[in-house]
C-alpha cells in the first residue's frame, strides 16, 4: 500500500477525457488501499465533477445560470484545444484528495447549482453534485463567473468503518 | 455502442463504462430511429456495463420521456447489482421496467 502519491493531469475538456480522469483517480485510490466500492464511489464522484467541467465549464450558454443554455445533447461538445481540465489527485495516509478545476465561465450561485435536480438542461439530471457529496466525505465548490470552477473532494480509505470504531 | 432491431423495437447492449460519450451514442442511435418511425420500444440491456454516471443516466431518461411520449414502452435488463442502489437514489425504477433476460422483455407487453 502507498502511503504517499499525488498526480496532477491536464487535458483537454472533451467528453473522451472524463474516463482518462476516473481511470487516474481509481488507480491512485488502488494504491492507496480504497476496496473496490470505494473506488466505484470516488470514480463516480470525478465523472461527476469532471464532466460538469466539459459541460458548463466551457459551453457558451446564458451568462445567468437560471437561463436554458444554448448546449443540447445533440451539440458538439468539443472545444477548442486551449480550454483546458485540471485534475490534482493525493493521497497521504489513507486520505484521497481530488481536486477538478476549470478556467471556464463559472457560477454565480453556487448553493442554487448545487441543489438536487436543479439543472441548466433538460437532458440532464442535475444530480452531479448530489452525487458527488454522497460518494466523497468532503466537497467544496469555489466558483464565480468568468474566474472558473474549482471542485475539492476528499474521502478517507475505510472511512465508514474507522468513524463507526471510533463512535 | 452495439445493438439489434427486433421489428419496431430497439435492444441496446452498451458494455463498459457509460458517461458522456456513450450518452451522446446513446442519442443518436435512439433518436434517430425513433423520429424516422423505425422503432418505438426500447430495451437497454445493462450486463456487460462496469460504470455508469449521471450523464448516461440523464440519457436514459430523455429517451424515456420520448419512447412514452410516443406510446412505446422501455426498460433496462440484467441490471448489475452494485448499480442497483445507485439507480434506485435516482429514480430510474420509478419510471422504467426491469426485465431479467432480453427474451423476457421482448415478450412482455
Amino acid at each position: 500500500m502507498l502511503e504517499r502519491n499525488q498526480v496532477a493531469l491536464e487535458f483537454a475538456a472533451i467528453p473522451e477525457n472524463v474516463g482518462v480522469s476516473r481511470l487516474l483517480v481509481a488507480t491512485l485510490a488502488g494504491q492507496a488501499g480504497f476496496t473496490i466500492a470505494e473506488i466505484d464511489e470516488v470514480k463516480l464522484a470525478v465523472s461527476e465533477a469532471v464532466t460538469n467541467a466539459v459541460v458548463h465549464g466551457y459551453n457558451v450558454v446564458g451568462a445567468d445560470p437560471r437561463e436554458p443554455g444554448e448546449f443540447s445533447a445533440a451539440g458538439d461538445l468539443r472545444q477548442p484545444a486551449e480550454k483546458q481540465v485540471r485534475v490534482e489527485v493525493g493521497v497521504e495516509a489513507g486520505l484521497l484528495t481530488v481536486a477538478v478545476i476549470d478556467q471556464g465561465r463559472g457560477m454565480e450561485d453556487v448553493a442554487w447549482a448545487m441543489q438536487p435536480a436543479v439543472s441548466s438542461d433538460p437532458e440532464r439530471m442535475g444530480l452531479g453534485f448530489a452525487f458527488m457529496q454522497s460518494h466523497m466525505d468532503s466537497l467544496a465548490v469555489d466558483s464565480a463567473p468568468g474566474q472558473g470552477t474549482r471542485v475539492t473532494m476528499t474521502k478517507r480509505a475505510g472511512g465508514r468503518i474507522a468513524q463507526a470504531a471510533a463512535n | 455502442m452495439e445493438y439489434e432491431r427486433f421489428g419496431l423495437t430497439l435492444m441496446l447492449r452498451p458494455s463498459g463504462e457509460l458517461d458522456l460519450v456513450a450518452a451522446d451514442q446513446l442519442r443518436q442511435v435512439a433518436d434517430d430511429l425513433l423520429a424516422r418511425g423505425r422503432i418505438q420500444h426500447l430495451y437497454v440491456n445493462l450486463e456487460r456495463v462496469e460504470f455508469l454516471d449521471s450523464s448516461f443516466l440523464g440519457a436514459l431518461l430523455g429517451r424515456y420521456r420520448k419512447v412514452a411520449a410516443a406510446g412505446g414502452r422501455m426498460g433496462l435488463i440484467r441490471v448489475p447489482a452494485s448499480m442497483r442502489p445507485f439507480l434506485e437514489a435516482a429514480g430510474l425504477f420509478r419510471v422504467l421496467a426491469e426485465y431479467e433476460s432480453e427474451l423476457q422483455a421482448l415478450t412482455a407487453s
